[in-house]
């Protein structure tokens, strides 16, 4: 299945709130990452949004029908 | 009619077709335009090498952007990178601008495919905000303060070439010559009656070139351990904990920017490029943006991996650094070839910038650019204004206000390109229909996210310093 990527949810289209859950992720990603490197704490805050950014980037990267 | 006769007119009427899309096109003829249309579809059916000495001689944006974007901010993050890091950060250059060269490939669509101008386009779709604030004034302000730093670099380095010469020409006097000679290239880019544009992108070109043979023959001077060398460009290394996320996201990032995308788009609409330029336009995006600038950096990073890297000096600013790896060349010569090499990056990043702001505000206010308007001489001219960094210094907080605006907007024109290179309004047929383009986009876009959100991070104090 294709997933339709243009359609309109509310006032914006598809493609833009992914972006805009991308930038949420990458967020989590981040905040995750630097502290869990720098004492091992927040295991799950990265996990969850090295999951969830790599999920966006995936469907970010489908081309319009 | 014979068909050659008919295959002329469609070329001369797509020529003038072109012209007529960018007041700047407009000194172009239109029997040139088709010569030149000509070449390019005869070189598309070419053996390869024909193809690339074809292409290269028809390439010019491109260089532009690279030679715009090595500038004394990127000099100095390369010098830094090689004395405190050695060779281990060589794969973050080829990485990130890799990744810019898709929002790049972006550009070129939008001229060659689109011809439309881009910051009009988002302001129809995205809003003013977005177009003309975020992307288009975004670029004239960072045209204007960060040319403080190019004159702040530019004027040492003369000071210091001319000092060795034996002529000492201090900078409170070379800055005259500075910023006439800027300010007569940045003018005769578009001038009616001239091949400006032509004018200013042999330049660029020379700039690139002059670049590559003195850190060539620099890092011939000092040697390279190549082993270390190879081992830097492929094999990923950063500091342990939050200091090598922060040194990722900031090197990765500062690589290629929104002005860079703004300026390839208009520069190859001031070309008069059109459908059958989509892939001469690519090659200039490999061969004329992406290879200079990695191999400028590589040679530089390499200089001071082997000579201050290893001697544990760590000057602070690039007039610094430069003026510690002088003595370490040795030779007299490679000395004044190294000067003359590191001068080439703020002279042609003052050029690029200069012109990218003046595009850059025209189209922010809906101006028709004309080079031969006081409007336009004053907007190219504006970022001359950073010849006071000889007696003020760079305006910190100008700098840090014009960082911290370009930290949390980058990613939002970032979005807005990606957008309408998938917007089937803006690009019709045209559009993305590739998801290795579109992945590299998003992967880019990501990266600008992830500057945004560290800036924030860090101001809010959730970001280790």
């Amino acid at each position: 299945m294709i997933m339709e990527l243009e359609r309109t949810i509310g006032p914006l289209r598809l493609r833009v709130w992914i972006l805009v859950v991308n930038l949420v992720a990458n967020a989590l990603l981040l905040h995750g990452a630097v502290r869990y490197a720098s004492d091992g704490t927040n295991l799950v805050e990265l996990v969850a949004g090295a999951t969830m950014t790599s999920v966006c980037i995936m469907l970010l990267a489908l081309p319009s029908k | 009619m014979t068909r050659a006769a008919v295959e002329t007119e469609r070329q001369r009427n797509e020529a003038v077709d072109l012209i007529r899309r960018y007041p700047l096109a407009r000194t172009i003829s239109a029997e040139n335009l088709a010569t030149e249309i000509a070449t390019v579809e005869r070189l598309a059916e070419a053996p390869p090498g024909i193809r690339f000495w074809g292409y290269l001689k028809l390439s010019g944006p491109g260089f532009i952007v690279a030679a715009e974007t090595l500038g004394a901010g990127t000099l100095m993050s390369a010098m830094l990178a090689g004395a405190n890091f050695g060779y281990r950060t060589l794969w973050i250059i080829w990485l990130a601008m890799g990744l810019g060269c898709f929002i790049l490939a972006a550009s070129a669509r939008f001229t060659c495919q689109g011809g439309f101008r881009v910051v009009a386009l988002q302001n129809r779709y995205h809003g003013y905000l977005v177009g003309s604030g975020l992307t288009a004034l975004g670029v004239a302000f960072v045209g204007v303060v960060f040319n403080f730093g190019q004159y702040a670099l530019a004027t040492h380095l003369i000071e210091s070439l001319t000092t060795l010469l034996g002529f000492g020409v201090p900078r409170t006097i070379n800055w005259v010559f500075l910023v006439l000679f800027t300010s007569w290239l940045t003018l005769l880019y578009g001038r009616s009656g001239t091949r400006g544009v032509h004018y200013v992108e042999v330049f660029m070109k020379g700039c690139v070139l002059v670049m590559l043979i003195s850190f060539g023959a620099t890092l011939a001077v000092v040697g390279v351990s190549w082993r270390e060398f190879f081992k830097g460009v492929f094999i990923p290394w950063l500091p342990r904990g939050a200091e090598g996320v922060t040194i990722f996201i900031a090197s990765a990032s500062a690589a290629i920017g929104v002005m860079d995308w703004l300026l390839f788009h208009y520069a190859g609409l001031a070309r008069g490029w059109g459908a059958r330029h989509e892939t001469l336009a690519r090659f200039d995006i490999v061969v004329g943006s992406f290879l200079p600038f990695v191999f400028v950096n590589f040679l530089v990073i390499a200089a001071f991996a082997e000579t201050l890297h290893r001697l544990s000096i760590r000057p602070d600013t690039a007039q610094e650094l430069a003026q510690a790896l002088a003595p370490a060349l040795g030779a007299y010569w490679s000395q004044i070839l190294f000067y003359v090499g590191v001068l080439a990056l703020p002279i042609s990043t003052t050029v690029g910038m200069s012109i990218a702001t003046a595009i850059a505000i025209h189209e922010a206010f809906g101006w028709e650019p004309d080079t031969s308007s006081l409007r336009w001489k004053i907007t190219a001219l504006l970022p001359q204004i950073g010849f006071l960094a000889v007696w003020y210094g760079r305006p910190l907080w100008l700098i840090i206000l014009i960082g911290a605006f370009l930290s949390v907007t980058k990613n939002f024109a970032g979005w807005s390109f990606y957008l309408l290179l998938n917007d089937r309004r803006a690009l019709g047929e045209m559009r993305c229909k590739s998801y290795v383009w579109n992945l590299g986009v998003v992967l880019e876009i990501t990266l600008l996210n992830c500057l945004c959100i560290t800036y924030i991070l860090s101001r809010a104090g959730l970001w280790p310093e």
